[in-house]
């Protein structure tokens, strides 16, 4: 006569030894997950609000004089928007600097107005399109700063701007 | 009443216990126990401040152009380059700066001066754990006449013992 005891203990035993496989097996999922995540990068990255090197490039450039010995500075209070010597200068100094470190760049002209959008959505109105660095990025805004600037102004309408964006806000 | 069974069974939880929490203590100390690595940052400041240190607002410091501007300028531009034994190798720098100005038009070397340890610059462009960071900014400046220059600024950072695991 069998024993049914016997075949109970067994089946039992090894339920148990099955679930403590099981156990062992999610544990070391889990510390295998912990140690290569993504959160184990401790590289601590920075965005920059402000760059100190590319304000001086910038205030360097708006006192760079022509032939004339006009600074960029005056010429754009008396034009309209970058000119060849002013814009083609502002391509040089920036894109080849900072080209590989930014998102985006922009120097150009913007008429200075604060636009409300929506509440704690406050953006500087479009800037004026130039050929040389095209529009300026529209989603500058102050909650969201992903982008360093820097701003001069012209008069009571109109700001020279360098924005460096570091990534996309929307 | 399997008293014995009882027993080993009560056993058997404590082991599977022990077990879930060493596994969970081996991942906090995984996570917590990387060190950050903040030697972009170090870097990046360092070159924020030879900046400073040669430039008078956006225009070059005479003594730049005019040569007298010294070599050994860590003193000039008070930088300190010491930092803890933890780092062994004695005599060994942890950092290397290197400046270099050109002429904004022609790309004519004006100036040039270095500080720190020189074999740190062979490691650059390499990637991987136990390697230095190196970080090169430009940037425009002037003289008081006009002149146009671009500036160049090599700063390397090691500590890689504080800074990666």
């Amino acid at each position: 006569m069998f024993n049914k005891n016997n075949f109970g203990q067994v089946g039992e035993t090894v339920t148990w030894f099955v679930a403590t496989i099981i156990i062992v097996l999610i544990l070391f999922v889990s510390v295998f997950i912990s140690s290569i995540g993504p959160w184990n990068d401790k590289n601590l990255g920075f965005s920059r609000e402000t760059d100190y090197i590319a304000s001086k490039s910038f205030f360097a450039w708006l006192l760079t004089e022509d032939d004339t010995e006009n600074s960029v500075y005056e010429q754009l209070r008396e034009e309209e928007n970058l000119n060849e010597f002013n814009g083609g200068l502002a391509l040089d100094i920036f894109e080849d600097n900072y080209g590989g470190e930014y998102f985006e760049i922009w120097v150009g002209i913007s008429n200075g107005k604060f636009e409300f959008l929506s509440v704690n959505w406050w953006t500087l109105s479009t800037g004026i399109y130039n050929i040389y660095f095209g529009f300026r990025p529209e989603d500058i805004v102050e909650s969201c700063r992903t982008y360093a600037d820097e701003r001069v102004i012209l008069d009571s309408n109109r700001s020279i701007e360098l924005i460096l964006k570091t990534s996309d806000c929307f | 009443m399997n008293k014995k069974g009882d027993k080993i069974i009560s056993v058997y939880w404590f082991v599977i216990l022990f077990i879930v929490a060493a596994a969970i203590v081996y991942m906090v100390i995984s996570f917590y126990g990387n060190p950050y690595d903040v030697r972009e940052a170090e870097a990046s400041a360092l070159i924020d401040s030879v900046a400073r240190c040669i430039t008078e607002g956006p225009y070059l410091k005479e003594s730049v152009l005019s040569g007298i501007f010294p070599e050994d300028f860590s003193e000039e531009c008070s930088l300190n380059f010491e930092t803890e034994d933890i780092y062994g190798g004695g005599s060994e720098g942890q950092y290397f700066v290197e400046v270099f100005v050109y002429d904004f038009n022609s790309k004519e070397e004006i100036f040039s001066a270095s500080e720190g340890n020189e074999n740190l610059r062979q490691n650059c462009g390499l990637e991987g754990k136990g390697f230095p960071v190196c970080l090169e900014r430009k940037f425009y400046s002037l003289d008081n006449e006009g002149g146009q220059y671009e500036i160049s600024i090599l700063s390397i950072v090691r500590k890689t013992e504080k800074n990666v695991q």
